[in-house]
């Protein structure tokens, strides 16, 4: 019945198969969507926000799925693996607790076990105008993410001008993948890349990041421990189901024997993109002036607009909040 | 205890296992033969002339059976008889985005889905009047020109009793306050639904997700110009109502328009961003409220000024405009009082009522201010509120009856097992605890419609296999009604549970109920119930006698209790049916075991082989039972709003914990007292508070529909915060164990009364754990940190 409901499925069984058909669909200029858990993408098709006329289901993809992690504690984490699947990975708990810790707040349980890191990697960006009903949209007028001339959230925005749009980055695993000095392993008919996840994400809700058109994030991938103790805690009104109104990882890693060596900062939910900043504590003066120049940075970074729950105040008062209870959680009192 | 074997007993649900393992069919579940798929197009204005609609491509689709438009309905029409102004498709305007404008019905989803595509409508937008303050001011152009009026006022509510000035005055403390409270909704679980069968001669059968079939089949009959007897309204099992399905809805008169002008059964359902358009939520209010109170009289006055944003159409809310002021004459009496209640038209979908209606947003507001007050006065917020109740057979001050109140024992038990007395005030920074208190009205003593008929009447049938059926028109929305009647049944007629089946809410089938709203339905229906099957025990009586060759037993004029509290000189009604709050059946005999014993004699017999002696004659044992209202209240204009035969009275106590760098409140646990007379199913009682208490919270600390330029921006479950499970916490209930002279057994209502003093409860406790005094809803974080940072700055 609905118009984004309807369209041609198929469901390759390896890349190699994607590959060809990628190639094929790329030269017919034809649109298609890719699938991995949908968690993110059903909604967006029920609303109309997007309707494809094909969907590539990356469910048949068996190589992408699954956790390796070798005896140095590297691990590669297939794009597919559900995040229900992480979370109750005792040998990933070990060795990255913050990750697991993130990945169980996402949504809800039935969600997670369908949801995939990729997906969560991928997540959509989301504004109160755009994740709406046909009707609701055009109760408004269509923003630039609806391929609209107006955004309802910056209303003095022009077409062309970056940020385009402003509707949040919203992935519980970014930040503490990022600390994590996670690379993204991206493959396409074309051949297969290794990018950083730091400098993955646009400042921009609509082009979002740097994945090709034609190209599939087929794995996750973690250097070994590097020592940095992480500490995720996200904002939300409720303990399950709501995307995250403010995330914030914080990494304190020891450098020289000096246990506040390096404070790293990831957030999510408050901008287009995640925020990510490290700081060395010998670049100052005490690690209290550390800490403080890394809510400075963090607070300078948020962008936040009246597009969630709780209003924009309120989200960037709580940056320092959670940064510096998270710098207690790892480093004590002794911030001082 | 009581000697009963079946009521006062836990019971799981008689449908409970069939809605858990999917078996209960629900209205869209239903499969009509060859039906029609009918949608709704919608308006995506807030306010606007429709100045042409064009259906002519729209009908000429194939597949596409029907299409309505305004203009295909001569009559609005509107729950209360006094505010019918609601077009089942709009006509001339617009009132709010998503309002119906034109429907079709086709072969399939599909076919409707384009067609709707392809009605052409011309309008041109008008300012839209967004909230109550702005309804208020004068303009050329409101929303409803009919009631020829140069503004938005819908209603229009002003009472006063005593010598409120005079009172404040004298009053040695005297507060003031303003608070507001945003619109919520019911989040029921099913969405509306509803399916049209026509039969050869035009006859319709509307299968529908109501609360309220009497009054959609009254409504339906109306609307579409049909002899009422064409009209059958039938509520399948249904998945929450909460009074968001109490009123006929545009959707049910289009279905079964759209039946009549193609002649074939029509499906219609809801998605979830439907129902918020539909609405019918709690009223966004802002209100001023004042009260005198004095040490050592109690509350010695207390006013209000209430001004409720209805949105588009009437619905309940010339009641709402009522209910926000008469329902403060509770817990505590209050000698002099009055109120003013205003309801403004506003563009946005309508307002209704919704569970504990009109009673939970003042509730909030005077139950804050008791809380200030009996703090300022040096008194235990718990003992005192205990000590402030109405006593039981007094009048209000604005004449309601008060009977059974038992609510004292039950708060002390409750003030007791939470551990009031260690923790009030002595709880750290962050941890606090909070009392409040409330009462409802247990069913409305007036019917929506004038008239002498009874509010209540159920059939009873037993036949020659010992089957029993329960006849009732009264809506099990998953509260339990249905199970509750039938342990009636079961225990009057000495049977177990599984012998009683109930057919409800099928306007052919049931005598009339007036429905499942103001917690009337154990009440009345119960009496109803009640009555008929202890008719129906004496046939089976008089069976047994045959075969044993006694003689009948003689049964005494029922007598009221001596402590049966009338009201004036008035004789309540219901004395010729009255047969006790607690029956003895009067008649000597023990039904049980599948056996029916003479107990003076010890002679017995099978309880079917009296079913067969009973049954030669007529063939069917037929009895029927009547609930009507004693006749209550005083003589003043709106005396009538308000009154009820029985009130129940319900305190939670809620412990929290609060962050006060963040402003996140965590309930961490709640005790709840309340007096539901006797409670005839406990476990549905408990999970009646436990539902009340989850919805209280809800609307206490995240709930709010937002509105941008009329549009609901958030018209779903991910972005409409209701708790989660995660956020429910221990609930711990302690049940009176009295009982009211009028109910069923001495029952009294349990699903809406404790939703109110929820909300107050968790502000009060909020207030001990931090030292701030919330006056807004939701109490969000970021509300409870700015009062935080101000108390703070000061």
């Amino acid at each position: 019945m609905n118009a984004g409901l309807q369209f041609e499925f198929e469901r390759p069984q390896s890349l190699a198969e994607l590959g060809a058909r990628l190639a094929q669909l790329s030269a017919a200029g034809a649109d298609y969507v890719l699938a991995a858990g949908a968690t993110d993408l059903m909604p967006q098709l029920k609303l109309g926000l997007r309707s494809p006329q094909r969907m590539i289901s990356l469910g048949g993809l068996s190589e992408l799925r699954g956790i390796a992690i070798d005896g140095d504690g590297r691990c590669r984490i297939g794009a597919l693996t559900s995040l229900a699947t992480i979370a109750a990975d005792t040998r990933l708990q070990a060795l990255h607790p913050a990750l697991t810790a993130a990945v169980a707040r996402v949504a809800s349980a039935p969600i997670r076990s369908r949801a995939t890191l990729g997906g969560n990697v991928l997540v959509d960006n989301r504004c109160s105008f755009i994740n709406q009903s046909a009707l609701n949209r055009a109760a408004h007028r269509p923003c630039f993410k609806a391929g609209g001339e107006v955004c309802h959230i910056v209303k003095s925005a022009q077409r062309g001008k970056l940020p385009q749009c402003q509707a949040r980055f919203v992935s519980d695993s970014v930040p503490v993948l990022l600390l994590l000095d996670a690379e993204l392993r991206l493959w396409s008919p074309r051949g297969e890349r290794r990018v950083a996840l730091a400098g993955f994400h646009h400042d921009d809700g609509i082009e979002r990041h740097d994945l090709a058109r034609d190209e599939v994030l087929v794995a996750i991938e973690l250097p070994a421990p590097t020592g940095r103790r992480i500490d995720y805690a996200k904002l939300a009104v409720r303990a399950n189901l709501d995307f995250p109104s403010l995330g914030v990882a914080l990494g304190l890693r020891a450098i020289d024997n000096d246990a506040f060596g390096e404070l790293a900062v990831a957030l999510t939910g408050i901008g287009t993109h995640p925020g990510h900043w490290r700081h060395r504590r010998a670049d100052f003066p005490s690690a209290a002036a550390m800490l403080d120049a890394a809510v400075a940075a963090a607070r300078d970074f948020a962008a936040s607009y009246d597009q969630d729950f709780f209003p924009r105040d309120y989200r960037k008062r709580m940056i320092e909040v959670f940064i510096r209870r998270a710098a207690a959680r790892l480093g004590g009192a002794a911030w001082t | 205890m009581k000697p009963y074997r079946i009521v006062g007993q836990p019971q799981a649900q008689i449908d409970a296992r069939d809605k858990v393992t999917g078996r209960a069919r629900y209205a869209d579940d239903l499969r009509l033969p060859n039906a029609l798929h009918a949608l709704i197009l919608r308006s995506p204005h807030a306010s606007a002339r429709i100045l042409g609609i064009d259906t002519t491509r729209a009908a000429a689709l194939p597949g596409v059976r029907a299409v309505l438009t305004g203009a295909d309905f001569e009559r609005t029409f509107g729950v209360l008889p006094i505010s019918k102004d609601e077009p089942a498709l709009a006509r001339e305007r617009v009132r709010y985005v998503g309002e119906p404008v034109a429907a079709v019905a086709a072969e399939n989803a599909e076919i409707a889905a384009q067609a709707l595509a392809l009605i052409a409508i011309e309008y041109e937008p008008t300012p839209p009047v967004l909230d109550a303050r702005h309804a208020l001011k004068p303009t050329d152009d409101p929303l409803h020109p009919e009631l020829k009026r140069g503004d938005n006022l819908h209603k229009q509510v002003e009472q006063r009793f005593g010598d409120p000035d005079a009172a404040f005055a004298a009053a040695p403390i005297v507060i003031e306050k303003r608070f507001r409270y945003a619109a919520v909704t019911h989040a029921f679980t099913e969405p509306h639904a509803v399916q049209v069968e026509i039969d050869g001669r035009g006859n319709l059968t509307v299968y529908s997700a109501t609360q309220v079939p009497h009054y959609v089949h009254l409504a339906l009959a109306e609307v579409l110009g049909l002899d009422e007897h064409r009209v059958r309204v039938v509520k399948p099992h249904l998945g929450g109502g909460f009074g968001g399905k109490s009123d006929p809805f545009p959707h049910e008169m289009i279905a079964a328009k759209l039946a009549l002008v193609s002649g074939r059964n029509v499906r219609l359902r809801f998605s979830r961003e439907d129902v918020f358009f539909s609405h019918h939520g709690r009223h966004p209010t802002e209100l001023t409220m004042k009260l005198g109170f004095d040490p050592a009289q109690g509350i010695t006055a207390l006013t209000g000024d209430i001004l409720i944003d209805g949105g588009a159409y009437g619905s309940f809310g010339v009641v709402t405009t009522y209910y926000n002021g008469v329902l403060l004459q509770g817990p505590y009496p209050v000698p002099n009082f009055a109120f003013r209640c205003r309801r403004l038209y506003t563009n946005k979908p309508m307002c209704g009522a919704m569970r504990g209606h009109g009673g939970v947003n003042p509730r909030f507001a005077s139950e804050v201010l008791m809380d200030m007050a009996l703090t300022e006065a040096g008194l235990d917020p718990c003992q005192a509120r205990i000590d402030l109740l109405h006593r039981e057979n007094t009048l209000t001050v604005n004449e309601f009856r008060i009977t059974s109140v038992g609510l004292k024992r039950g708060l002390e038990e409750a003030m007791r097992r939470s551990g009031w007395r260690e923790k009030y005030g002595k709880l750290p920074f962050g941890r606090g605890i909070g009392v409040a208190c409330g009462f409802f009205i247990s069913g409305s003593a007036l019917p929506i419609h004038w008239n002498e008929r009874p509010g209540s009447t159920v059939r009873m049938t037993l036949e020659f296999d010992g089957a029993i059926t329960v006849y009732s028109g009264a809506s099990d929305i998953g509260q339990g009604s249905d199970t509750v009647l039938a342990m009636m049944a079961a225990e009057v007629l000495g049977v177990e549970l599984d012998q009683v089946k109930v057919v409800a809410a099928d306007t052919r089938l049931t005598p009339v109920d007036l429905g499942s709203y103001s917690s009337r339905v154990t009440f009345m229906a119960g009496n109803a119930a009640r009555n008929a099957a202890i008719r129906m025990r004496r046939l089976l009586v008089a069976g047994a006698c045959r075969k044993l060759g006694l003689s009948e037993p003689e049964y005494p004029q029922p007598q009221p209790p001596a402590d049966f509290f009338r009201q004036g000189q008035r004789a309540p009604d219901f004395e010729a049916d009255y047969l006790g709050a607690n029956p003895d059946y009067r008649d000597g005999f023990e039904l049980s075991g599948g056996r029916i014993r003479h107990l003076a004699s010890g002679a017995d017999i099978a309880w079917l082989d009296a079913v067969h002696a009973a049954i030669e004659g007529p063939g069917i044992l037929q009895t029927v039972g009547n609930y009507r209202a004693p006749k209550l209240g005083g003589k003043f204009k709106g005396a009538g709003a308000g009154l009820s035969p029985s009130y129940s009275f319900t305190a939670f106590i809620v412990e929290v914990t609060v962050d006060p760098e963040t402003g996140h409140v965590r309930v961490d646990k709640a005790t709840c007292a309340h007096d539901c007379g006797f409670a005839l199913n406990p476990l549905a009682v408990r999970g009646q508070i436990e539902g009340c208490f989850h919805m209280g919270m809800g609307q206490a600390l995240m709930e709010e529909v937002v509105h941008e330029g009329g549009a609901v921006q958030n018209a779903g479950f991910l972005e409409y915060k209701i708790p989660s499970p995660f956020e429910e916490p221990e609930i711990d209930i302690v049940l009176s164990d009295g009982e009211d002279n009028e109910g069923p057994f001495g029952a009294k209502e349990a699903g809406e009364g404790p939703l109110a003093p929820v909300i107050p409860a968790i502000a009060n406790a909020i207030f001990d754990a931090v030292g701030v005094r919330l006056q807004e809803l939701p109490m969000r974080p970021d509300r409870v940190l700015a009062a935080l940072r101000k108390a703070g700055a000061r």
